[in-house]
């Protein structure tokens, strides 16, 4: 509940609710906050009705203060406006101030007693409201109601002066329609007289005519627009044929756009592979550099291993000449053995040479006694 | 294509709409052509329509909205003038949170009679206050200084008597 919403609103909802609102309650509404303060100004409605139901001391009072009565009557009425909109001397600040009403598109003026001359209201319009597009102008009933709400303030010596004042600016907001009572056709003769002082124009034969052409125009206007919609329709049951052309384009284009993917993808992928495949490449290669170095070397190994093999034959005659040297050698034990033999005969020659010899010694001893 | 199979809608004509917090709602298109907005996306759309999204609607606002549009579907006679003019004055009477959405929504639907009933009421709330009053009803924060608000009240004393 403490969520202010209504400030939120866009202009154009203010505006409508405005148009269900008396202006003086616009104008309070402006005292509420800055959001509020020029909302009301810029609604494209003015609806003074109320003013009828403010007493007359009052309103003289107020409207003396804001309004310089000796202008004529329609310019008091339009200085009345400006006031509202916080301007409060029209003819001093009119050349500096911006328009007052700019978005006023809509302007119904109600009449509730005779017209008093005043050719003001146009140049005071052309001013106030520039945007104003239709000018509607009617006179109020007099209702013996009124006349009893109104006399307060309506006093004889008023009646000049106040009939100006009994102009009301009837609302023509979004939705709100003027009660066709007000619109009775009462002194209409007086009121095409006042139109045509007013805007210079002699305004119910023109209107009538206007209104005619207008007719006749809108017809012709429906009739262009029925065209227009069968030609449209006409047009939007030929394009079904190109735009489902287009869909099946859009629907291929897709297909493409994923295929040109997955063929990005797929390049993405290859290249990976022919990296990863130089890789592997340039490994073989060195690999393979390296197996030749490695032949080389089984080469320079099998070189050395026939070299080897020479070395063999060597050895096998060695083994052959250890087998010979061998054979010698047990032909030399067996001579050997053979000798030894040989050499114990031998021995025992020699023992008994020896024998013989100490024999020999003893006989040489004893001779030697002998003859000494 | 799936949507060139859902041409064939069934004779009792309804549409579908989806609230923005997706809730999805079947509505006669008598009832759902109130909404200029809701009409205009029917003609253009033709018969293929498939669910018409509303983004700026929820569906407590749309179950709402839809009420309202159910019971001026069809144009009221003189008799039930006036019982229409009570239900319409029971319908308007919620609380202020809701009040805005349905307008806000009213709005964007284009529903201008509801449109209208709204702006009524809250024109009515504000019928008859004094600025302070005002403030109050609508939760609205003063931000002007005492000064400027003197100022105002100067310029135009005839308002605020």
């Amino acid at each position: 509940m403490a969520e202010d919403r209504i400030s939120q609103l866009s202009d154009r909802l203010i505006h409508h609710i405005f148009s269900f609102l008396p202006t003086v309650y616009l104008v309070r509404m402006s005292l509420v906050s800055k959001r509020w303060r020029h909302v009301w100004v810029s609604a494209p409605f003015i609806f003074l009705e109320d003013f009828k139901s403010i007493t007359f001391e009052k309103k003289f009072k107020y409207q003396y203060e804001i309004l310089d009565f000796s202008l004529k009557l329609y310019g008091a009425l339009f200085e009345m406006l400006q006031a509202l909109c916080g301007c409060s001397h029209y003819s001093e600040k009119r050349q500096k101030s911006l328009p007052p009403l700019p978005n006023l598109k809509h302007l119904n003026v109600d009449i509730s007693a005779r017209f008093t001359r005043n050719s003001d209201l146009r140049e005071s319009l052309h001013w106030c409201a520039p945007s104003v597009e239709t000018l509607e102008i009617f006179d109020e009933p007099k209702h013996s109601d009124h006349e009893e709400d109104s006399g307060g303030w309506l006093q004889s010596d008023d009646r000049q002066l106040g009939q100006g004042l009994m102009i009301f600016l009837a609302c023509c907001g979004p939705s709100r329609t003027y009660p066709t009572q007000m619109r009775h056709k009462h002194d209409t003769c007086i009121l095409d007289l006042f139109v045509q002082q007013l805007l210079g124009v002699p305004i119910t034969q023109g209107y009538r005519k206007l209104f005619k052409d207008h007719r006749k125009l809108l017809k012709g206007h429906r009739k262009l627009l029925e065209s227009r919609r069968k030609k449209l329709k006409g047009r939007r049951n030929l394009l079904g044929g190109p735009t489902k052309l287009l869909e099946a384009h859009r629907k291929l284009l897709k297909g493409h756009k994923k295929l040109l993917k997955v063929c990005r993808k797929l390049v993405k992928s290859s290249r990976k592979m022919l990296q990863s495949r130089r890789k592997f490449l340039e490994g073989r290669t060195k690999l393979l550099k390296n197996l030749k170095k490695l032949l080389e070397g089984h080469r320079k190994l099998l070189e050395e291993h026939r070299k080897l093999q020479g070395y063999r034959k060597l050895l096998e005659y060695r083994r052959k000449l250890l087998d010979s040297c061998k054979k010698l050698l047990e032909d030399h034990r067996k001579l050997l053995e053979s000798r030894r033999n040989l050499l114990e005969p031998h021995k025992k020659l020699l023992k008994s040479y020896r024998k013989l010899l100490e024999g020999h010694r003893k006989l040489v001893y004893g001779y030697r006694k002998l003859y000494f | 294509m799936a949507s060139s199979t859902s041409g064939s809608s069934s004779s009792s004509k309804v549409v579908k709409i989806r609230s923005s917090d997706n809730e999805n709602f079947e509505v006669e298109e008598a009832a759902a052509a109130r909404s200029e907005t809701i009409k205009k996306l029917l003609e253009d759309v033709g018969d293929d329509a498939d669910v018409i999204p509303l983004p700026n609607v929820d569906a407590k606002t749309l179950v709402k909205v839809m009420e309202w549009c159910k019971k001026h579907m069809d144009d009221v006679d003189e008799l039930n003038k006036e019982e229409m003019k009570t239900w319409d004055a029971e319908f308007v009477d919620m609380d202020q949170s809701c009040l805005y959405n349905v307008l806000l929504a009213a709005n964007f639907l284009n529903i201008k009679e509801l449109l209208d009933q709204l702006t009524q009421k809250v024109a009515d709330m504000i019928k008859g206050k004094s600025p302070e009053e005002i403030r109050a009803t609508f939760n609205i924060k003063n931000d002007f200084t005492p000064e400027e608000e003197a100022e105002i009240r100067k310029q135009n004393a005839w308002a605020f008597e």
